[in-house]
C-alpha cells in the first residue's frame, strides 16, 4: 500500500508533519467547539461552589 | 481459401502450414523454411534469417493482457541494430486485431499502427537532426530522439510485418506531450508509423514462458585466449576479458572484436561476477563490471555493475564513495523542455540537473548490454529529485538514452549479495535522509494552513453568539464597591463561553470587576476577573499613556444549564482620581463566541515543522550539491 508511512511514497518526508497537523486539527476543533481557549495561563477564571451573595463555600 | 481457413501447404515439404491471423505475412514452417504469404494468397518460400537461439523469456505461445484485452504472441522479427538486439512480438488479440510487442533490454511496449495526422515527408525525416521537429500530429510536435539502422533481421513464428528491404532505418519520436512513436521505413519511402505504449513487465500479466535452459556464448579473448562467456547474448553486444582486460564489442558480427584494453585491469569488486541478490523484489545475477572516469575537472570514479533477469532485464548499480544507486532504461520518459535544461519535470515533480559529463571506460569485467566502449562523446546528465534520478545520454549519432535511478540502502544491498561493500565516505547525491521537495513543503504546509483555518472558520459560522447582558452599570458615589445579580438564563450548548467586554472611563483610575457565573441547579460558580485601567501623564516632556479603557475577559468550557451573574465592581479611590470620578460603565456580556486567538496559536504550532524543515532541508541540501557546479546554493 502506498501511503505517505511506506518509504516509496513521495509523501513520505511529510509523514510525521501530517501527523501533527491532524492532531493539531483534532485539538482546535475540541477546542473551539467546547468554548475552550488555548494556553490560557493567567489564571483568572477560577471554580468553586457559590455559598451565597456573602461569599464562597 | 488459404486467406479463409488460414490452412496452406508449404511448397518446401508440403507440410501444413497454418496461419492464426489473416493480415499476417510470413510464417515459419515446421521444415525451418521462412515462408512469404503474397496478396495473391500463394505462399512462397522467402530468403531470410531464422532464430536459432532459444534464450528469451518470452516465446511463441505466450500470452499476456493489455489494456484489458488479452493478446497471445505468434511469431516475433528480432532486429540486429548497432549497438543492440530488439525484438518485435507480433501479438494476436482474440478479437483478431493484431499489434506488436516490442521488447528488449527490460524495456515492454505495445506498438499499435497508426495513420499519421500529417503527411508524413520520408525525405524530410531522413534529414532531420537529432531533437529536430517534424509533423506528424495536428496539435503536438514530435521531436527525433532516436535514429537506428537495422543491419539484420531473423523471424520466428508468424509475423506480422510487411514486405522489406533486408536493411531498414528506424527512427524514434516523441510528442510533447509523453507520447512515442516508431517509424520502421520496410522499403525505401515506405514508412509505417506506430505508437508504442510503454508498460513495465507485471502490468503485462505475461504467461507461458520459456523456462528452459539458456545457451551461452563463449568468446575467445584474441589476447590471452581465455573463454569469456556471454550469457545474455545475442543482447549483450559488449565484452571484456577478466584476466587480460581485452575489450571485445560486436559491431554487426559475425564474431566479437577487439576494442583496445583496459586502462587499469584491477577488477577491484565488491560484488562478484556470478554473484545473485534480490534488489527491488527482482532477482539479479551480477554479470558485468565497470570502473567509470568522468571527464569533469575532478575525474571522479565510480563503480558500476550490470545486472540481469531474464524477465525484467538489465540493470545498473553504480558505487560512488559507499553510495549506492540502481538505475534501468525507461521507454517513458521526461520531454526535454530545451536542448540542454537546467531542470526537466516529470509527473508534476521538478528535477534539478546536477552534473553532465561524459564517461570513459577505465576497467571493465564481464559482459555488458550495447557497446559501452564507444560512448566516449555521448554526453551524460543527471537531474535529481532524491531519492530518484533521471539521467540521459546523448550522442549524437544514436540518440538519447533516458534512465532512471534511485537511492539503495547500503546495508540492504550488502545482505541481498552477500558482500562486504565499501564504506559510505561521503553524502549521496540521492541520500534520502532529510530531503524533501521544497514545492512539496510548501504545497503541504498550505494544504495544512487552510485546513486549519477552514475548520476554524466553520465551527465559527455555528457559534450562538447570544448577547446575555448589555448594561450600564451606575457606580455608587458613596461606596468602592457595587454589586448586582443578573436573572436566570439558559446555555444551551454542550459547552460554550462567556465573553465579557467591559468599557470604563478611566482616567488616571482603575475599575475591578469579578464576575461569577453561578449554576443554578448544582451551585457550581465559574469566577472571573478584570482589571481596567488608564494612566497617561507628561514627563520630561514626553507624554506617556499606559492601559486602556476597554478590556475583555472570558469564562470558557462552561457546560450547558441554567445560570446566573454576580457583578461585584470596585473602582478607584485613592490617589490623584477623584472620589466621585467614575460613575459608571458598560459592561456586555455574550455567550458561544468563537476565539480567534485559538486559531493564531494553532497556526503558529502549525508552522513550527516547516519552518525547522525548510531550515534543516536547506543545510542538507548545501552539502548534497556541494559537489555539483550546478549548485542552487552557491553565491
Amino acid at each position: 500500500m502506498n501511503h505517505f508511512f511506506n518509504s516509496g511514497s513521495s509523501w513520505y518526508p511529510f509523514r510525521w508533519f501530517i501527523v501533527i497537523a491532524t492532531g493539531l486539527t483534532l485539538w482546535m476543533s475540541y477546542t473551539d467547539y467546547s468554548g475552550g481557549r488555548v494556553f490560557t495561563y493567567s489564571g483568572n477564571q477560577q471554580r468553586g461552589y457559590y455559598g451565597g451573595p456573602t461569599g464562597h463555600k | 481459401m488459404g486467406k479463409v481457413t488460414g490452412i496452406y501447404q508449404c511448397p518446401a515439404c508440403s507440410r501444413t502450414v497454418t496461419y492464426r491471423s489473416g493480415n499476417t505475412r510470413l510464417i515459419v514452417c515446421s521444415c525451418g523454411q521462412a515462408l512469404n504469404r503474397l496478396e495473391s494468397d500463394d505462399l512462397i518460400i522467402k530468403s531470410v534469417s531464422i532464430i536459432q537461439d532459444h534464450n528469451d523469456w518470452l516465446r511463441v505461445g505466450a500470452s499476456g493482457v493489455f489494456e484489458k484485452r488479452k493478446f497471445e504472441v505468434l511469431g516475433r522479427f528480432r532486429c540486429w541494430l548497432d549497438e543492440s538486439v530488439y525484438n518485435y512480438w507480433t501479438i494476436y488479440f482474440y478479437d483478431n486485431s493484431l499489434a506488436i510487442l516490442a521488447e528488449g533490454y527490460g524495456m515492454y511496449a505495445i506498438m499499435q499502427r497508426l495513420t499519421p495526422e500529417k503527411t508524413l515527408e520520408p525525405e524530410a525525416l531522413k534529414g532531420l537532426k537529432m531533437l529536430g521537429s517534424i509533423p506528424l500530429l495536428q496539435e503536438e510536435d514530435c521531436f527525433l530522439q532516436r535514429k537506428d539502422s537495422c543491419w539484420k533481421y531473423e523471424i520466428e513464428g508468424e509475423v506480422w510485418m510487411p514486405e522489406c528491404s533486408d536493411q531498414f532505418p528506424i527512427f524514434g519520436l516523441s510528442s510533447t506531450r509523453g507520447r512515442h512513436f516508431e517509424i520502421l521505413e520496410f522499403l525505401p519511402n515506405y514508412m509505417v508509423v506506430y505508437e508504442l505504449h510503454y508498460r513495465d513487465y507485471k502490468s503485462l500479466k505475461l504467461t507461458g514462458f520459456n523456462e528452459g535452459p539458456t545457451t551461452s556464448k563463449n568468446v575467445s579473448c584474441p589476447s590471452c585466449h581465455n573463454t569469456i562467456v556471454v550469457k545474455t547474448w545475442p543482447y549483450a553486444q559488449s565484452c571484456a576479458c577478466t584476466n587480460c582486460g581485452t575489450r571485445l564489442a560486436f559491431k554487426h558480427g559475425p564474431e566479437f572484436q577487439s576494442a583496445g584494453k583496459d586502462k587499469l585491469n584491477a577488477n577491484r569488486l565488491s560484488i562478484p561476477l556470478g554473484a545473485t541478490g534480490i534488489v527491488k523484489d527482482i532477482s539479479y545475477e551480477v554479470i558485468g563490471y565497470t570502473l567509470k572516469q568522468d571527464s569533469t575537472p575532478e575525474h571522479s570514479r565510480w563503480s558500476e555493475y550490470v545486472l540481469y533477469n531474464r524477465a525484467e532485464g538489465y540493470a545498473f548499480l553504480s558505487e560512488y564513495a559507499g553510495n549506492w544507486l540502481y538505475a534501468r532504461e525507461q521507454g517513458n520518459y521526461p520531454i526535454l523542455p530545451e536542448e540542454d535544461p537546467v531542470a526537466i519535470y516529470y509527473k508534476g515533480e521538478q528535477f534539478q540537473l546536477y552534473n553532465a559529463y561524459s564517461i570513459q571506460v577505465i576497467d571493465a569485467a564481464g559482459e555488458f548490454p550495447f557497446n559501452i566502449y564507444d560512448d566516449t562523446t555521448a554526453l551524460s546528465s543527471e537531474f535529481i529529485a532524491p531519492p530518484r534520478m533521471w539521467i540521459y545520454e546523448k550522442s549524437t549519432a544514436e540518440g538519447i538514452n533516458w534512465f532512471t535511478a534511485e537511492h539503495q540502502d547500503h546495508k540492504q544491498l550488502a545482505a541481498a549479495f552477500s558482500a562486504e561493500l565499501p564504506p559510505k565516505t561521503e553524502m549521496g547525491v540521492l541520500e534520502p535522509s532529510g530531503y524533501m521537495s521544497l514545492n512539496r513543503l510548501l504545497k503541504v504546509t498550505l494544504i495544512a494552513v487552510a485546513v486549519l483555518v477552514g475548520i476554524h472558520l466553520l465551527i465559527g459560522f455555528g457559534k450562538q453568539n447570544k448577547v446575555l447582558l448589555q448594561q450600564d452599570v451606575t457606580l455608587k458615589d458613596s461606596v468602592a464597591s457595587t454589586t448586582f445579580v443578573t436573572s436566570k438564563f439558559d446555555l444551551t450548548k454542550w459547552h460554550s463561553n462567556l465573553q465579557f467586554d467591559i468599557n470604563a472611563p478611566v482616567d488616571n483610575s482603575w475599575l475591578d470587576m469579578s464576575a461569577s457565573l453561578v449554576n443554578n441547579s448544582t451551585g457550581q460558580e465559574y469566577h472571573v476577573e478584570q482589571l481596567v485601567q488608564y494612566y497617561h501623564g507628561y514627563d520630561d516632556g514626553e507624554s506617556w499613556n499606559e492601559g486602556s479603557p476597554t478590556e475583555t475577559a472570558y469564562l470558557t468550557s462552561i457546560p450547558a444549564g441554567t445560570y446566573f451573574l454576580r457583578i461585584e465592581a470596585d473602582k478607584d479611590t485613592t490617589g490623584n482620581s477623584s472620589w466621585n470620578g467614575l460613575r459608571q460603565f458598560s459592561l456586555t456580556v455574550t455567550s458561544d463566541v468563537p476565539s480567534h486567538r485559538n486559531l493564531f496559536i494553532f497556526l503558529g504550532l502549525l508552522l513550527l515543522w516547516p519552518i525547522i524543515s525548510f531550515i534543516r532541508l536547506r543545510a542538507t541540501e548545501k552539502r548534497r550539491w556541494g559537489g555539483s557546479k550546478y549548485s542552487p546554493y552557491k553565491a
